[in-house]
């Protein structure tokens, strides 16, 4: 039951997000109509950071398991992430381009985000090489793990060689928020709302999974 | 009418899409299920 | 099978030995590896001239060389267990992490080989002054054993896959880019003849790297291996 009423709360709840950012979250001094980006922007790149997790969390469980439905959960993932993080990558650009002038000059922030673009692809590319099924979740999972432990590099050493001009996400280095209290409202609604949008867009993917492995047993 | 509503009513519309397709889908795999486990049962 | 940890280290010793009396037999990886880079330096030494680069972007390209050199060679060492069928009695005879240390000791050896003749023609050809060429040396050096630990752990992927030329470096790039990076990096200020401490960070990233590359492939290894 719980199942029928969660997704119409989470549609009224996206809904609001979405009145609030365009109407009821004051702008941010400098930024002008920019503000409104910040409140998908965000929350997408933050469900990209969060599909890269799960994926590589699958992927370990593939590799204790050997189950291959655990495979297919991470590639779910990873397909979910990939779109999310085109769409953090688009609307990245977007404030970019209106507050920096240009879509794309590698700023540490999107260096990254192109980072994780990249390894998506690579990891897609491994999958589409491979036809055997239980080596492929082998490999495909291997490589997604050993992607996912290099990942936090870019953090220490990409900051060092480039200057950053991208503002602090939520809090700066010297621990303070910047935001006032209705702009913080919307904002970490919007990272609930889509935080949920992302859990039930995963869970649809992994009973579709589930589906799918038993017409093959069935067939069998 | 102002720019911001514009936007605003564009956002409103694709998050709608959005919400209908995957909830179409959503009830399409618990129908399939549904089905599935009535055919495992048999 | 021998599993103890001081057997594996014996046998990755033997494992390194042997593929080196193999790479000798045909010097394939050495002779792709090297000319590889002969070339590409060529390419770029000619094509950009007399118009002599700055200091920041000879940096850079030395990597560049270094890494695109390094993925024409350094996946050699597993396709050629998988195309000579020689992969299943080597699972038999060893463990895989004395496997998987073998192969990385010996692209490890490889990038030196590499290095010895690269370095020397690029000093050469582009005009490339190092100020500070111990912290060049030691960055050089940290770096290669990040870039054989990445390298030797995506080739070992790669030997399993069906398509294996090009995929190796799609592959590689996106988990050596850190390497890449704080490499360039470190060079950009072995070359301005700053001291270590000014490096340090970048020195700890190469490290941290390679420990922790180089351990989550000994891992991950066996699941890879025993496909």
């Amino acid at each position: 039951m719980l199942n029928r009423i969660l997704p119409f709360f989470l549609f009224i709840w996206i809904c609001l997000v979405i009145i609030g950012a365009f109407l009821y979250a004051p702008l941010a001094e400098g930024l002008g109509e920019l503000t409104r980006v910040l409140y998908f922007h965000v929350p997408t790149a933050w469900v990209t950071v969060l599909a890269f997790l799960t994926g590589a969390v699958f992927s370990v469980l593939y590799l204790k398991s050997k189950s291959i439905k655990y495979d297919y959960y991470a590639e779910s993932a990873s397909q979910l992430g990939f779109v999310f993080c085109i769409l953090a990558t688009i609307t990245g650009s977007i404030w970019a381009k209106m507050s920096w002038g240009s879509f794309w000059n590698w700023d540490p922030r999107e260096t990254s985000v192109f980072i994780l673009l990249l390894i998506y692809a690579a990891y897609f590319a491994l999958r589409s090489a491979v036809e055997q099924e239980d080596k492929k979740a082998a490999l495909s999972a291997v490589y997604s793990i050993l992607a996912f432990v290099t990942v936090p590099f870019f953090v220490f050493i990409v900051p060092r060689v480039y200057t950053s001009l991208h503002p602090d996400p939520l809090v700066n280095p010297e621990g303070e928020i910047h935001m006032d209290a209705k702009m913080l409202t919307v904002f970490l609604s919007s990272l609930a709302g889509f935080t949920v949008l992302f859990i039930w867009m995963i869970r649809i993917k992994m009973n579709l999974v589930l589906i799918h492995l038993k017409l093959k047993e069935m067939e069998n | 009418m102002e720019p911001v509503y514009v936007v605003l009513f564009i956002n409103l519309v694709i998050w709608t899409g959005l919400f209908v397709y995957l909830y179409k889908i959503n009830n399409q795999v618990r129908k399939l299920n549904g089905k599935l486990q009535n055919l495992q049962k048999k | 099978m021998r599993t103890g940890s001081f057997e594996s280290m014996v046998d990755a010793f033997y494992i390194f030995k042997k593929d080196l009396i193999q790479e000798f037999k045909t010097r394939y990886a050495l002779n792709a590896i090297i000319l590889f880079a002969v070339v590409t330096l060529t390419a770029v030494s000619f094509s950009i001239g007399v118009i002599s680069a700055d200091d920041d972007i000879l940096c850079a390209m030395f990597w560049i060389i270094l890494f695109f050199s390094s993925m024409s060679g350094l996946s050699h060492i597993f396709v050629r267990e998988e195309e000579t069928h020689t992969a299943d009695t080597l699972k038999l005879v060893t463990c895989p992490t004395a496997v998987y240390l073998g192969k990385l000791l010996f692209n490890f050896m490889l990038l030196l080989a590499l290095e010895i003749i690269l370095v020397p023609l690029y000093f050469g050809l582009m005009d490339f002054y190092v100020r500070h060429l111990p912290l060049f040396l030691i960055v050089l050096a940290i770096g290669s054993v990040g870039l054989a630990g990445g390298g030797t752990i995506v080739a070992a992927i790669i030997a399993k896959a069906s398509s294996r030329g090009a995929l190796f470096t799609v592959l590689s790039f996106p988990v050596l880019l850190p390497l890449l990076i704080s490499g360039i990096s470190a060079t950009r200020i072995a070359v301005n003849a700053r001291s270590f401490t000014e490096a340090s960070a970048e020195l700890q990233t190469l490290t941290a790297y390679g420990v922790v590359v180089i351990t989550v492939s000994i891992l991950l290894f066996e699941f890879i291996w025993n496909e």
